[in-house]
């Protein structure tokens, strides 16, 4: 890599779906942000190895799942519910589907703003709050059931509504 | 194949919930065994994650801008208890009162620490900022920071000031000195400072020279060589001049050994003297190769008994490219009267042509071409009106008995 800007510019680019990786395999919020850090601190270190040829992403989610691994077989108190196969399983799931997240950002705020009042203070309560589908369901008196279909619903919904958007804004560009 | 519902299900419990242990063996099983399901838990885990770190900055900044609100007011965290003394209180109303000095005091107490850590650190209001890489909220002092969206970032600064950075800027936030109660460096970039009025004087420190103030609103911008001020901020070329505007007071600048004072609406770029000359050249003459990223140009000398060649760095995103058209454009001329000259378009690298008539604007150290004007190939026959009137014919744009580099036109 050529240098520091060039290195901090890369990692930006793929931070976002980084961290999501990470956090597909690490539920807990605290465990998730030390591992990103431990994450960032090796690629710094071993910017020089990296090879460009490669994608940075790929490169970037193989060192996070050899972290998890570690910690899991280091300690296990350490969150995480998935078996070393199936953590391959999802890293060669996010390689097949690898992104580049910011545009997407910018889309997602778009989106959530068009939402009716209702799966917003959902989405409010699960990603702002950190309630689990049970406390959300005590909190808006539904069912278990409901909520999690609803949270279903809200993400296939933004999907399609960023994907609907990413495509407009690509074709406007 | 399409995810079934249960595999919908299943990613729910897992991302929304806590699942059983039997949800969960089936869950691992369904993504080992087929990838359609783990590229759907891979797509949903994004939008998991861009959800979460959405609503997430969106609780910080409003928490955070509830705090400076709450201290800019002067509000304390907590309120003192109403004094209520209903007659069945009155045997406990020592027991209230005391309660009533607690939560005083827990309430002064908060207000302190809010004000105490206010004053300690450099909080992040809008945006993103990288220290080492890493996305921060607290910008420690000392650590270089980088602004690395297109959107600016706001900083509210230890001594109650509120930093605007523009996108791409960079810089170190020194803190208090002996001489400054608050002293930032830009490296690169620009930003606007609300500087709060306080003891002490805040300080913007560049390697060109320095804005100090006592209280007030105003912009610095480090600029490169030949760079508009308008154009976006870049991290990676070091800055040339430096431009400050002043929205309200008065600052002082400090620039080449000389201090300046601009007051209330005022605005001036302050460049080395003679850099710019010394910076930028122009060499006309023919295209005799033309590469990716690369230009050579031939010109004779001055005394028209040799000629000599140069070659030229090319940038798609920073040269300019000019192209002088055969189409006429009437421009004012002396008296009132209009004139004809051709019309000149903006090109791309595409245009650049071997055999081409061209004055190239260029950075002397390192021959990075800022500017290329290609003359129109063939002009027509010259009348009267358009005598003089074409880059040809203009002695200032195309030197080619000058061999001296000379200043470009901006």
């Amino acid at each position: 890599m050529d240098g520091q800007n060039d290195f901090l510019r890369t990692l930006l680019a793929h931070e976002a779906d980084l961290r999501a990786f990470i956090g597909s395999l690490v539920r807990d919020r605290h465990a998730r942000e030390d591992v990103f850090q431990d994450v960032a601190m090796t690629l710094w270190q071993q910017a020089d190895r990296y090879d460009p040829a490669r994608s940075f992403g790929a490169w970037a989610r193989g060192i996070a799942a050899n972290k998890i691994l570690q910690r899991r077989s280091a300690d296990r108190r350490f969150p995480i519910a998935f078996s070393p196969e199936t953590i391959q399983a999802v890293l060669q799931a996010f390689d097949r589907t690898e992104q580049v997240e910011l545009p997407r950002r910018e889309a997602l705020a778009e989106c959530i703003k068009q939402l009716p009042e209702a799966p917003r203070h959902l989405l409010q309560l699960r990603y702002e709050e950190g309630l689990h589908a049970d406390q959300i369901a005590e909190r808006v008196s539904r069912t278990l059931d409901a909520v999690y279909r609803a949270l279903s619903r809200i993400r296939a919904a933004l999907e399609e509504c960023v994907r609907r958007r990413m495509a407009t804004d690509g074709g406007n560009r | 194949m399409p995810p079934l519902p249960r595999d919908i299900q299943l990613i729910g419990y897992y991302l929304d919930g806590l699942p059983s242990a039997q949800d969960l063996a089936e869950f691992e099983s369904r993504l080992r065994a087929d990838q359609g399901v783990a590229n759907v838990f891979a797509a949903i885990s994004r939008m998991d994650a861009c959800l979460e770190s959405h609503f997430r900055e969106e609780k910080d900044v409003r928490n955070i801008a509830a705090v400076i609100q709450n201290i800019e007011a002067g509000q304390p965290a907590l309120a003192p208890p109403q004094a209520l003394t209903p007659s069945r209180w009155r045997a406990a109303r020592s027991w209230v009162a005391a309660a009533a000095i607690l939560v005083l005091v827990c309430g002064v107490a908060a207000g302190l620490y809010l004000w105490k850590s206010s004053d300690t650190e450099n909080l992040l209001l809008e945006g993103r900022v990288l220290v080492g890489g890493v996305a921060v909220t607290r910008i420690p002092e000392g650590a270089k920071f980088v602004v690395p969206d297109a959107a600016p970032a706001v900083i509210r600064l230890t001594d109650g000031s509120r930093a605007t950075f523009e996108p791409s800027s960079e810089g170190v936030l020194r803190g208090r000195s002996a001489e400054q109660r608050q002293t930032v460096e830009l490296v690169g970039g620009g930003g606007s400072f609300q500087v709060a009025k306080s003891g002490g004087s805040f300080e913007v420190a560049t390697h060109l020279g320095s804005v100090t103030v006592p209280g007030t609103e105003f912009s610095v911008r480090l600029l490169q060589a030949g760079e508009r001020e308008k154009e976006p901020a870049r991290a990676d070329v070091r800055p040339g001049a430096m431009a400050v505007a002043v929205k309200s007071g008065v600052v002082n600048v400090h620039f080449a050994g000389r201090t300046y004072v601009l007051r209330e609406g005022q605005s001036r770029r302050f460049a080395p003297e003679g850099e710019r000359k010394a910076r930028q050249a122009v060499f006309s003459g023919r295209v005799t190769a033309v590469g990716p990223d690369s230009i050579t140009v031939l010109r004779k000398k001055g005394d028209e008994k040799g000629e000599e060649s140069n070659a030229f760095a090319l940038d798609a995103r920073e040269t300019k490219i000019l192209v002088e058209t055969n189409q006429m454009e009437s421009v004012p001329g002396e008296g009132g009267k209009t004139k004809q000259r051709p019309k000149v378009v903006e090109g791309t690298l595409a245009d650049l042509k071997i055999g081409q008539q061209v004055d190239v604007t260029y950075i002397v150290e390192g021959s990075k071409a800022v500017k290329v004007f290609i003359r129109r190939p063939a002009p027509p026959r010259r009348s009267k009106e358009n005598e003089g009137a074409t880059p040809s014919e203009r002695p200032k744009l195309a030197p080619e008995a000058d061999l001296r580099p000379r200043p470009a036109e901006n």
